[in-house]
Parts: C-alpha cells; structure tokens; sequence
C-alpha cells in the first residue's frame, strides 16, 4: 500500500471518533505543552539573568566585611576600611583592574524643584575602571576631588532623568544632600538592573572622603570593596590572593572576618535553580509523555478489538500483515501527532504569555519544537506498535467470524 | 490446467477431545473457465472448504494446489498476495467497510496491490459500470439495498481480474428475486468473460443450474455432476 493511501486512511479512521482522539492525545498534550512552556520560560529567565549579570559584570569581585556563618549568611561585622583598601591596592597588583572603596548611605537628593531618596555612592576615582563604566557626560571623581573632600557629584542616568528630567546634560547645576550642595561633574551611561533586580542608574556618586567627613560624621565603614579581574579564568586565584592580603592586614586567626565572593558565583544559586526546575520539567514531561503513550497504546488495542471484522475483510481482499501493521502504526502516530500539535501550540502560547508577565525576552527555541514533535511521533510508534502487531497477526478467517 | 486441485484435503478444528473433523479427504479438481456450484446440508463443510479455497484457511492435511503451486509453502504476505490477486470474495452478509463509499470499497484490493489513485478510480468505475451501479458511487453501504450492497462486493472481487471467484451463498441474505439477479450476474460473468466460478449454496434450485454441482454430505464429496448439454437455463439466458 502506497504511503499517501495508508495516511488517508488513517486520517479517516482518527476522524471518526473526534473526541476520543483528542481526550487521547491529552497525555501528549500536557506533556508537549509543559516542556515547550517550562523550557521557554526557564531560557527566557536565564537570557534575563545573563544579562544583568553582563549588566553587572562576571568579572566582578565583592569583598564585604563580616564573618560567614554556618548558615552562609554574614554577620559579626568589622568594619573594612580605607586603609584595608590601600593595602589591597598596593600589595594585589597583577590581573585586577585596580580596587575601589564603596560606603554607600540612602539620602534623599533635591534640585530646587525636586526631591527623590536614592543611593548616595561614596568612591574612589579607580570605581569607573574597575565597574568598567563610561561616562555620558562630564567626567568621574578625580584624585584632587577625594583628596579636597570636594563637593562634587556625577549623577546616575535614572537620577539625572528624576532631577532633570528635562535636561540631558546637568554638568554644571548643583544638587543637594541633606544640607550640602554638590556640582555636578558628570552623568555615567545606563547600566540597567543587576541580577538581584536593583536599578544600578539609581546611584550618585561622590569622592568617598567626602562621604566619610562630611555625610556619615567620620565613620569609616566601607560597605564594599571593589575589583574586577582582567582574566576571568584568573577569578580564583584572585580571589585567593585578596583573601590572604586581607587575612594579614587584618590580623585574622581561625576565621576570616570578611568575605570574597564573585558576581558570577553569587548568580550561581540562581543557575541552580534553573537547573533543578528543568529536571523537574524533564521528569513532568517523561511521566505524561508514558501517561499519554499508555492512552494511545489503550485506544488503539480498543480499536483493534472493535474493528476486528475490518481487519479480517482487509486481510481476505488482500491486505499483507505489513498492510495492517503500518495502519494501525500510522494511527497511533497521527494520534500523537495531533497531540504533539496542540500541545506544543498551547506550550508556546503558554511561552508568550509567561515571557510578558515575567517581563523577560520570548525564548522559543526551534529545536525544542521539533523535538517535541520528534519524541510525540517516537511515543506514538513505541506505544502504537503492540496494538499494530496484534492487528497484524489476527488470523484472518478468526477476524472475518468475530462480532 | 486445474486452476483448483485438491488432494484428500482434511480439515478438523478444535484441540484432542472436542475434535470436529469438518472435511475428511476431500478430492477435487476445477478448470479455468468452470462454474461450479457447491451444495450440501447446513454443517456438512461447505463454508470450511471455500475458506481453504480461499487461502484464508489451510487444511489440516492433504495438499491444496493453486495454479498448481501448494498452498503450504507460502507465508501469511504471500497468501495474501495471491487472496488480492488471483481471488476474489463474495460473502454472504457482503463484508463492505461501513465507512467507505461503494466506490472506495470497490478500490480497495488495487490499493493493496499498490495501484496509483487516478488508475485506481478509473478502474472502480468501470468495475461499478459493469455491475450496474454507476449511479451509486458515493453510496455508503447503509444506503444502498443488500442487491446493491452484493454488486458492490461482486465488483470488489472482480477489479483485480481474478483466476477465481469464489462466492460463498451470496445469495443468501437476498430476497430470491434480488439473488436471482446476482445469479444471473454471475452467469454472464461465466459466459461472458471465462469467469472461474466457485459459489455455495444450499439452494437446490439455484444448483441445479449450474454448469457443475458438487454436493457434500458430513465432510465428503457425496456427488459431482456436470449437467450436460449448453446451459439454455432461463436463468442464464434471461434480461439483463
Ligand atoms: N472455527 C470452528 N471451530 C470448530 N468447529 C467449526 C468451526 N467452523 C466450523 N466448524 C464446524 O465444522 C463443520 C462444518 O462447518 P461449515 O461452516 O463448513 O458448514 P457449512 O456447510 O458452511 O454450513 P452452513 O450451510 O450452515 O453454512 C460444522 O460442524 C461446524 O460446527
Ligand atoms: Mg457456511
């Protein structure tokens, strides 16, 4: 029988019962449509975290004072300092793009017209290099502004749209935090929000002795300590070397007082988590995928059974085995075909509407969908083929009696 | 040649015990171009030895040579290559495909032998043309009368021009002015066409007008008579 006529034939037979092939197919169905919608979402999640972690950047190295708990979080804290940065600077020279010493304190900023709270960054001039961040106008904090305690500010691009909305370039005017009045000296460019969902255009910048004298009443707590490396292969034994400078300078004895970690690493939880949630889909997939195919394997030795006489009239004007083998093949296939079909519409669907809620780019992978389509077909053939061979080995006298 | 050549062919169904010997040796030998008709009492092995005839049963023992191959050696493909090409099935309750038009019906056996669609209708047509149902094409089998319905087969057997047709009662479901017009279709198809006829029946009537009567009583051949002479049967020779 040609190929043309088998399909013909078992579009027909499928047709004939409508709504028995569709609740079929369901197992198929849900299984599809979950690993198109999952995998979707969980791409279109990791697309959004790799790039705020870019946004970030992978090769950056926070030091944080503070010692690591059992538990991993961080407490009993002494203060890092200016002069824990200096050592830093001065003694871990090759492979990092220099240190940067960050207090940052929330104030609420103002124009004459305007107020906002935001981030009040205390740096150093080094900052931009290590966070590798362009200006888009003006110029960063210098030497002779940290060393003057000057008042100066450079705006970032989210502050400078809140205080000036109308103004793209606001070197030159003067803001105010708390009672002291700032120039501004220059806008960095929009960097975007960091894996963890914070606006990092949310932040001013000022030199951080400024900070230190004039804002926070000569505390002298860094809440981080910057650095990136040039090598990210190198991220390890940067982080090493930072940890034994520290260690040292800091006089530590059976634990560290203070912790390295890397962006990339700290975003590793979340990668994890991706992780365990698409074996999860995985496993949800396989268990409705062999639910389905147990449905398509029922259907069809139902079917066999009822058209047990076809089969023997088919066989007496001369269908071969083969004949009957592929037919009833061919139907288990279309069944999962069709329930691979609806399934993977939903599953997109499913994808689209997730990636608008989420906020996050629509991930649909063309070879996710084939394969899909791929597996339900494999399904429909490995289920289907039992009932086939039952059909085929019928003995055709026995067939042509049967009631 | 015997197109159909049966040596002391037994049949017996069931296991040790409840043994039912269905035919017991039976010798029969039928040329190309014959019609014969098979007659005996209900039970006495008519059905049992069409289906052998047919290849959709083999016998127990004995040798069964079609067109003088031995039907034993073949394996299930192959009988069915010889049930789609060299036979052709009348039944008595018609065994169309209720889902499938006449015309689809008629089809069905050059499917099987591979034949492209456009060949394929053309043939159906032509086949459906000679049994007088051109007017019936698109019919379902629920929507035609069971005279329709056996022309349907009728034509269905014939469309892969088979050496042999073998017809077991086919008149049995109809009405005897509707079975005498299958009757005479067959009759035609004799004359006409050199059609080797094989059909049941337990009508004695019917039997008698055959060119060759077979009777079987309890599993044997109890009589094969050819009826001498030109067959001037009113039957035979009757209106179309
Ligand atoms: N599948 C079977 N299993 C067991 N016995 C069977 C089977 N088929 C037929 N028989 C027996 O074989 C004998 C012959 O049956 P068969 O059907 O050939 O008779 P028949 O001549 O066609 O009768 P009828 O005119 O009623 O159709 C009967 O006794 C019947 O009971
Ligand atoms: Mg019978």
């Amino acid at each position: 029988m040609g190929w043309l006529a088998a399909f013909r034939l078992a579009f027909g037979a499928i047709m004939v019962h409508k709504g028995r092939s569709v609740l079929t197919s369901l197992g198929i169905v849900i299984g599809t449509a979950s690993v198109i919608a999952m995998v979707s979402a969980a791409n279109g999640a990791r697309k959004k975290l790799d790039e705020r972690l870019d946004n970030v950047g992978r090769n950056l190295i926070l030091i944080r004072a503070g010692t690591r708990n059992a538990n991993g979080t961080l407490a009993d804290f002494k203060p890092l300092t200016n002069d824990d940065a200096g050592t830093l600077r001065r003694q871990v020279k090759s492979g990092v793009n220099s240190f940067a010493e960050v207090q940052a304190s929330m104030r609420v900023v103002s124009t004459r017209t305007r107020h906002t709270p935001t981030m009040i960054t205390g740096t150093v001039p080094d900052f931009a290099k290590v966070r590798m961040w362009p200006l888009e106008h003006g110029r960063f904090l210098t030497d002779e502004d940290l060393k003057k305690q000057a008042t100066v500010v450079v705006l970032g691009a989210t502050i400078r749209d809140k205080l000036f909305p109308d103004l793209a370039n606001p070197v030159g005017q003067s803001i105010r935090i708390d009672s002291m009045n700032l120039r501004v000296v220059g806008v960095t460019t929009p960097k975007g929000r960091s894996p963890i969902g914070g606006d990092q255009d949310d932040q001013v910048f000022i030199p951080v002795s400024t900070l230190q004298r004039k804002l926070a009443g000569g505390v002298e707590n860094l809440s981080l300590i910057l650095t990136s490396v040039t090598d990210l292969t190198q991220m390890d034994a940067i982080k090493k070397d930072v940890s034994r400078v520290l260690r040292e300078k800091r006089r530590c004895k059976t634990q560290d007082d203070f912790d390295v970690s890397s962006v990339q690493e700290m975003t590793e939880l979340a990668v994890i988590m991706t992780r365990t949630m698409q074996v999860l889909i995985a496993v949800i997939a396989s268990i409705s995928l062999l639910v389905g195919g147990i449905g398509i394997m029922n259907i069809m030795l139902v079917s066999v059974t009822e058209r047990t006489r076809e089969i023997g009239i088919r066989m007496a004007i001369g269908a071969t085995p083969r004949d009957v083998l592929v037919q009833f093949l061919i139907e288990a296939l279309m069944l999962a075909l069709v329930g691979g079909l609806i399934g993977v519409s939903i599953g997109l669907g499913g994808a689209v509407l997730m990636a608008f809620a989420a906020k996050w780019p629509v991930s649909v992978d063309g070879t996710m969908v084939s394969l899909s389509f791929a597996v339900s077909a494999g399904v429909g053939v490995f289920f289907g083929y039992y009932p086939a061979l039952k059909a085929s080995r019928l003995d055709p006298i026995d067939a042509l009696r049967y009631e | 040649m015997d197109v159909i050549r049966l040596e002391r062919v037994e049949k017996v169904y069931g296991s040790s015990g409840v043994e039912v010997r269905a035919l017991r040796g039976i010798d029969l030998s039928i040329r190309r171009g014959e019609f014969v008709a098979i007659r005996g009492s209900s039970g006495s092995g008519k059905s049992t030895l069409m289906n052998i005839l047919g290849c959709l049963d083999q016998p127990s023992t004995g040798r069964y040579l079609l067109d003088g191959v031995d039907v034993k050696s073949l394996n299930r493909a192959q009988l069915a290559r010889i049930r789609n090409q060299k036979l052709g099935f009348v039944f008595q309750g018609f065994n169309l495909l209720k889902r499938h038009s006449a015309i689809e019906n008629v089809e069905l056996p050059l499917i099987y032998r591979g034949i492209p669609a456009d060949v394929r209708r053309a043939k159906a047509l032509q086949m459906l043309e000679i049994v007088g149902l051109k007017m019936r094409l698109d019919h379902h089998p629920n929507q035609m009368s069971g005279g329709q319905q056996q022309r349907v087969a009728i034509a269905r057997a014939l469309i892969n021009e088979p050496q042999i047709l073998l017809a077991d009662e086919p008149t049995g479901n109809l009405d005897s002015a509707t079975g005498k017009e299958i009757l005479r279709e067959f009759h035609r198809l004799n004359r006409e066409l050199g059609q080797t006829i094989v059909m049941v029946t337990h009508d004695v009537v019917i039997a008698e007008q055959a060119p060759r009567v077979v009777t079987i009583f309890d599993g044997n051949i109890r009589s094969d008579v050819t009826n001498p002479g030109p067959h001037t049967l009113e039957l035979a020779s009757g209106r179309r």
